[in-house]
């Protein structure tokens, strides 16, 4: 590596080890640069580059967070003010806005995996988009069909069923 | 799929509307709980509870009344002549009402009597083209991001509908005309309620529409409070509930409503509210 750029390794909680700019993975996730910052001391005048265990994030999972995290925070590939897009009106579209709709269109498991992540991570724009697509998930739909989205099973007695609906018959 | 953890679904459920939120207290215990610790799910400021009643008179030049309930009467002000900056020709003209807003007729502008808020929609948008066949367009008024437009989300063009065969199919779970003029239908009590879910609704294309020789008179009911139907009444005999996304109908079944000569004036979809507040005066 010529470049003066540092890099450092993510180790997935399967054991794929991938390489990502230290500088950009500090710039989204709070808990990385943490961990970079405790190394740091050790590795000041060694070459050696740093392997960071991740231990909750699978592979797969950890893949789909560095592609975004290089997209959103690695200032040369970032156009415009990377922060500023979610207060956009929809009209000005950002042009990472149809990237961040193609990177939450994924099924229900995928996406939960993502909401972990971002969260262990403590990535929070990451964390916004996903959880911001679960809520879309739950919109305009029926008891029912949340439920089956999400796997959950129906815990009410057939009396406190009645009685939440009446509280809230307003919304049937 | 995994459960999301109680913070994750908090963050999640926070960014939902209060509709929304209301639907997810009823899936199970756990998110009930969710909502009513964690989440601002403001009951208080819901359309939770009867105010009163808005009259509009024939005459054109009386104001509309507003008979109030007593515990609202220092609360909500129904005089919306009094209303600063409300714009209205001889008196505010009350188109509709629902959720605690009125429409009224002049620049299609909403009212909050509650707050004494009000807002102009957007001008609607013109009717693409004209056809001798009843055309139905469903537009939302888009309020994100501080913008409010109409979007067109579905163009249904009712023609098949309209051809809607009359006595082939008959409905398996009939409404029930429960204080007609008329006698009640006869309905056989089968234990079976009607669901919205589309279980037994048919494909427009199988129900052989469109093979009848004379177009139904179309009447709009209205739509499902939130649920994208609309519930049409055909050449005033067959009640449907058109399920406008998925090109489904679904038969209610079939009645007429007050005497052959009459037509329907009006038609409220009426959403039943428990809460025994009306009756309990202190």
């Amino acid at each position: 590596m010529a470049s003066e750029k540092k890099v450092v390794f993510l180790r997935s909680s399967d054991g794929e080890a991938f390489e990502v700019s230290e500088e950009v993975i500090s710039a989204a996730s709070v808990t990385i640069k943490g961990m970079i910052d405790e190394e740091s001391p050790s590795r000041a005048d060694t070459a050696a580059t740093t392997t960071l265990a991740i231990p909750n994030v699978t592979a797969a999972t950890l893949s789909r967070v560095l592609h975004y995290v290089n997209k959103h925070f690695d200032a040369a590939a970032v156009v415009g003010r990377p922060d500023d897009y979610i207060f956009c009106a929809p009209g000005d579209e950002h042009p990472l806005a149809r990237f961040d709709d193609d990177f939450v269109d994924v099924d229900n498991d995928t996406l939960i995996d993502l909401v972990h992540a971002a969260e262990y991570l403590h990535i929070k724009k990451l964390f916004d988009l996903t959880c911001k697509a679960v809520a879309d998930k739950l919109k305009g739909r029926t008891i029912d069909q949340i439920r089956e989205t999400f796997g959950i099973v129906n815990d009410y007695t057939v009396e406190e069923e009645v009685e939440v609906y009446r509280e809230n018959s307003w919304a049937f | 799929m995994d459960l999301l953890p109680e913070d994750v679904l908090t963050d999640v459920l926070r960014r939902l509307p209060p509709r929304d939120l209301a639907v997810s207290r009823s899936v199970c215990r756990e998110w009930r709980a969710i909502v009513d610790a964690r989440c601002d799910l403001r009951k208080d400021l819901l359309p939770t509870t009867l105010g009163g009643i808005f009259v509009m008179m024939w005459d054109p030049g009386e104001d509309p009344e507003f008979l109030v309930r007593p515990s609202m009467k220092r609360t909500i002000d129904g005089r919306l002549q009094n209303y600063e900056g409300l714009e209205y020709y001889n008196r505010p003209y009350i188109v509709n009402c629902c959720n605690g807003l009125l429409l009224l007729d002049e620049y299609d502008q909403v009212v909050n009597p509650a707050t004494r808020q009000w807002a102009r929609l957007p001008p609607y948008p013109a009717s693409p083209g004209s056809s001798y066949y009843p055309k139905y367009l469903v537009w939302f008024l888009n309020e994100l991001g501080g913008n409010t437009e109409w979007i067109l989300k579905h163009g249904a063009n009712l023609t098949q509908i309209s051809y809607f065969p009359k006595h082939d199919h008959g409905a398996d779970r009939p409404w029930i005309l429960q204080y007609g003029n008329n006698k009640e239908t006869a309905a056989v009590d089968n234990g079976l309620d009607w669901n919205s879910d589309e279980d037994n609704a048919l494909d427009i294309d199988d129900m052989g529409c469109g093979k009848s020789y004379f177009p139904a008179y179309i009447d709009v009911f209205g739509f499902h409070p939130y649920r994208e139907i609309l519930f049409l009444y055909l050449s005033r005999s067959r009640v449907v509930a058109y399920y406008f996304n998925a090109s489904k109908i679904q038969d209610l079944g079939e009645f007429r409503f007050g005497d052959i000569y009459h037509t329907i004036y009006q038609a409220f979809i009426y959403t039943p509210c428990w809460n025994g507040e009306l009756f309990v005066e202190n």
